[in-house]
C-alpha cells in the first residue's frame, strides 16, 4: 500500500466526487440529476486514477514543484504553516492591521531579511491597502473576527 | 459605424485610455518577471477592478494581458531566460543575436513583431465575427451541453500528461458550480446550511485558490529568486532597437503569415501560447530563403515567433468570448475575472454584447499599438526585474489573493474557502493534475445544466441524435482517441499549458 501524498491527493479527489454523489441522493430528482451525471463518471475516473497509481508504485516521475536547497527555500510543511499565519491574521486581524504585520513578519522571517526590509514591507503593504482600497476606491475591507469583536 | 463607434468611445474617453496606458507597463512587468505572467497579473489585478464599470474593467484586464509577451521576450532575449513559456522560441534566436552584440535590434524585431502580430490578431478577430456569428446563433441547448464536455475534454487532453485527471478536475469544476440554490427546484445543493454559498461558490475565490495559493505556495518551497539568472544583461542602444523595428518592416509577407497563423491556431481551444509559437517558428524555418542561418541568430527567428504569441490572444477572444470555452489558460481566468464584472461570455454575446466585443477588439490592438512607445522607454529598467526574489512576491501576492476573495463577495468565509481550494490546488499542481479544465468547469457548470435540461425537455433523452449534436460527440471521441494513440505511440509530451 502505498499511502503517499500522490496517492492522498487522488484519494481526495475520488472522495470529493463520492461525496457529491452521496449528497445528491437526497435532493430532488431534478436537482439530482446533473451532480450524478457529472458525479459519477467522475468518481470512475479517480478510482481509474487510483488503480494507476497503485500499479505505479513509489517509482513515480519527477514531480513538477521544484525543490531548490537555497537559503530562501522552505519546505513544504514551513509554506503550509506561513500560509496558516497569514489565513489568522487576515481573518483574524483584517486587512489593514493584519496585511502589513503578517507581510513584515514574513520578509523578516521567512525571507530573513533586515528588520528594516521588513518594516519598508509592511509600510508598502498599509499603504497599498489603506491608500488605494479604503481612501482611493472608498472600499470597505474586513477588519477581522477577533479585532471586530474587541472594537464592538 | 457599429464596429467603430467603441473605438471613438475609447479614444475620447480619457479613463479607459487612462486604464490600457496604465494596463501597459503593469502587463509588460507580468511577462518581464520569469515565471509570473498574464495568469497571475490577472488573478492579482482582480481586486483592482472590483466595482468598476464592466466595460472599463474588461479593457484594463485585456489591455495587461496582450502586452504580457511583449515584456517577456525582453529576458528572452538579454538573459536567454523565457519571460512566458511562450517566449521560449524567441530565444533561438533572440539570445545568439545578443551574444554578438545585436541585443537592441532583436529587442526591436520583437517590440515590432510584437505590436503588429497584436494588432492583426485584433483584426482576424474582426473579420471572424460575421462568419461566426451565425454559427453561434445556429447552437441550440442539446450543442451547448456537449459543448461544455467537449471544451473540458479537448483542454484536459492538451494540458497535461493525463486525460483522466483532466477531464476529473474539468467534472469538479463542473461539480462546484452546482453548489447553490438549484434553478429548477430551489432546493438546497452542497450548502451545508450556509447562507453565504446560496449563491454559489464566487468564481474569483476558485481562480484565485485553483492558481494564485498553489503557486504561491510552489514558489515558497522552491526559494530563490523566480528565475535562474546569472550574468548581467546583454547592453544595446536605441538606434540597434530601431534597426530591429525596420526589420520587421522588411519582412512584411512573414509579420503577416505568422500573424495569422498565429491568430488561427489561439482560436482553437486549448492549443495556447507555445504551439503558435512554435509552429510560427517553424514555419518560419520551413520558408524562409537560407534556412541555415536559423539557430544563430536570424532576425527572421525572432519576428515569427513574436508576432504569433501577441496574435493569437485575438483568436484565443473568440471561443472565449462566443462559446465561454477559454482559449488558452490566461482566457480562462479572464473568465473569471469578466463573470466577477457582471460580463457573462457565452452565446448572448453575439445577440446582446456586440458593443462590448468592438470594444475589446479595439483595447486589444490599441494596447499592443500603444506598447511600442512605451517599451521603448521602459526596457532598460524592464531587464532588472529578473532579479526580483520570488520570497518578496509572495506575501504581496498572498494578501491580494485573499483581498480579492473577500472582495468578490463580501463574505469573510470565502478567504477560508481560498484556502482549502488553493491547498488542493497546490497538490492537483505538484502531482500533475492539470487546473485550467476546472476553470472551464465551473464557468461552463452552469450552463451546460440549464442547456442539459432545456435539451431533455424540448427534444427528449434523443437529444444527442440531432446532427450538430453528432458532430460534437464525435469530436470528443476523435479526442479522446487522438490522446489514446498517442499515448500508444508515446508522443503525450509537457506542455506549458498549466505552468
Amino acid at each position: 500500500m502505498i499511502l503517499n501524498a500522490r496517492f492522498l491527493t487522488t484519494l481526495v479527489m475520488f472522495a470529493l466526487f463520492v461525496g457529491a454523489c452521496i449528497l445528491a441522493l437526497s435532493l430532488p430528482t431534478k436537482a439530482a440529476f446533473m451532480p450524478l451525471l457529472i458525479g459519477v463518471p467522475g468518481a470512475l475516473l479517480c478510482g481509474a486514477q487510483l488503480i494507476l497509481d497503485l500499479r505505479r508504485g513509489p517509482d513515480a516521475p519527477k514531480e513538477p514543484v521544484e525543490e531548490a536547497g537555497d537559503a530562501s527555500a522552505q519546505s513544504e510543511a514551513q509554506a503550509f504553516v506561513w500560509l496558516a499565519l497569514f489565513s489568522v491574521a487576515l481573518i483574524g486581524f483584517g486587512f489593514v492591521y493584519g496585511g502589513p504585520i503578517i507581510v513584515g513578519l514574513f520578509v523578516r522571517f521567512s525571507s530573513r531579511d533586515s528588520w528594516k526590509n521588513a518594516g519598508i514591507a509592511a509600510a508598502g503593504t498599509f499603504i497599498v491597502l489603506w491608500g488605494i482600497f479604503i481612501w482611493l476606491l472608498e472600499l470597505s475591507l474586513f477588519e477581522g473576527l477577533i479585532l471586530g469583536a474587541l472594537t464592538g | 459605424m457599429d464596429a467603430f463607434g467603441p473605438l471613438l468611445d475609447i479614444l475620447t474617453t480619457p479613463y479607459l485610455m487612462g486604464l490600457i496606458l496604465l494596463a501597459i507597463p503593469i502587463g509588460m512587468f507580468f511577462g518581464a518577471v520569469p515565471g509570473l505572467g498574464g495568469k497571475l497579473g490577472i488573478v492579482l489585478l482582480i481586486p483592482f477592478v472590483f466595482g468598476m464599470d464592466p466595460l472599463a474593467g474588461a479593457v484594463f484586464l485585456l489591455a495587461m494581458h496582450a502586452v504580457v509577451h511583449t515584456g517577456g521576450s525582453i529576458p528572452s532575449i538579454l538573459f536567454g531566460v523565457p519571460g512566458t513559456g511562450p517566449d521560449a522560441a524567441t530565444i533561438v534566436d533572440g539570445f545568439p543575436m545578443a551574444q554578438r552584440g545585436e541585443a537592441g535590434r532583436a529587442l526591436g524585431a520583437s517590440l515590432g513583431a510584437s505590436g503588429i502580430g497584436g494588432v492583426i490578431g485584433a483584426l482576424f478577430l474582426a473579420a471572424m465575427l460575421p462568419v461566426l456569428r451565425p454559427v453561434v446563433l445556429a447552437f441550440s441547448p442539446a450543442e451547448f451541453f456537449l459543448l461544455a464536455l467537449f471544451g473540458i475534454t479537448f483542454i484536459a487532453m492538451l494540458s497535461g500528461r493525463s486525460l483522466i485527471k483532466g477531464i476529473a478536475v474539468g467534472f469538479l469544476g463542473i461539480l462546484v458550480s452546482l453548489v447553490g440554490l438549484d434553478p429548477h427546484t430551489g432546493s438546497q445543493r452542497y450548502t451545508f446550511d450556509q447562507l453565504w454559498l446560496w449563491d454559489g461558490v464566487s468564481v474569483v475565490v476558485a481562480v484565485l485558490g485553483m492558481f494564485a495559493i498553489p503557486e504561491m505556495l510552489a514558489l515558497g518551497v522552491k526559494g530563490g529568486s523566480i528565475s535562474k539568472v546569472e550574468g548581467k544583461a546583454h547592453r544595446y542602444d536605441f538606434g540597434q532597437v530601431m534597426q530591429g523595428i525596420w526589420d520587421v518592416i522588411r519582412h512584411p509577407w512573414l509579420t503577416f503569415r505568422t500573424s495569422v497563423i498565429g491568430a488561427a491556431i489561439g482560436a482553437i481551444p486549448g492549443l495556447g501560447g507555445d504551439a503558435a509559437s512554435w509552429l510560427c517558428y517553424g514555419h518560419a524555418v520551413q520558408t524562409c530563403k537560407n534556412p541555415e542561418n536559423f539557430g544563430k541568430g536570424d532576425v527572421r527567428g525572432v519576428i515569427a515567433p513574436e508576432t504569433a504569441n501577441n496574435s493569437k490572444e485575438g483568436g484565443s477572444l473568440l471561443p472565449t468570448l462566443f462559446f465561454g470555452v477559454p482559449g488558452s489558460s490566461g482566457m480562462a481566468i479572464l473568465i473569471g475575472a469578466f463573470v466577477m464584472l457582471g460580463i457573462q461570455p457565452g452565446p448572448h454575446m453575439a445577440l446582446t454584447g456586440m458593443d462590448l466585443v468592438w470594444s475589446l477588439i479595439w483595447a486589444l490592438a490599441l494596447a499592443n499599438l500603444l506598447s511600442i512607445p512605451l517599451f521603448l522607454g521602459m526596457a532598460p529598467a524592464f531587464s532588472l526585474l529578473v532579479y526580483v526574489r520570488g520570497a518578496l512576491l509572495i506575501p504581496f501576492v498572498i494578501v491580494l489573493a485573499f483581498l480579492g476573495s473577500f472582495l468578490s463577495e463580501q463574505h469573510w468565509q470565502n478567504m477560508a474557502l481560498l484556502v482549502g481550494i488553493g491547498v488542493l490546488g497546490y497538490f492537483l499542481k505538484k502531482f500533475g493534475w492539470p487546473r485550467p479544465p476546472f476553470v472551464i468547469g465551473l464557468v461552463l457548470g452552469a450552463i451546460a445544466e440549464d442547456s442539459i435540461h432545456k435539451a431533455l425537455a424540448i427534444w427528449g433523452p434523443t437529444f444527442f441524435l440531432r446532427p450538430l449534436s453528432l458532430v460534437f460527440i464525435a469530436l470528443i471521441v476523435l479526442t479522446i482517441g487522438a490522446y489514446i494513440w498517442k499515448q500508444m505511440k508515446g508522443q503525450v509530451a509537457d506542455v506549458h499549458y498549466d505552468t
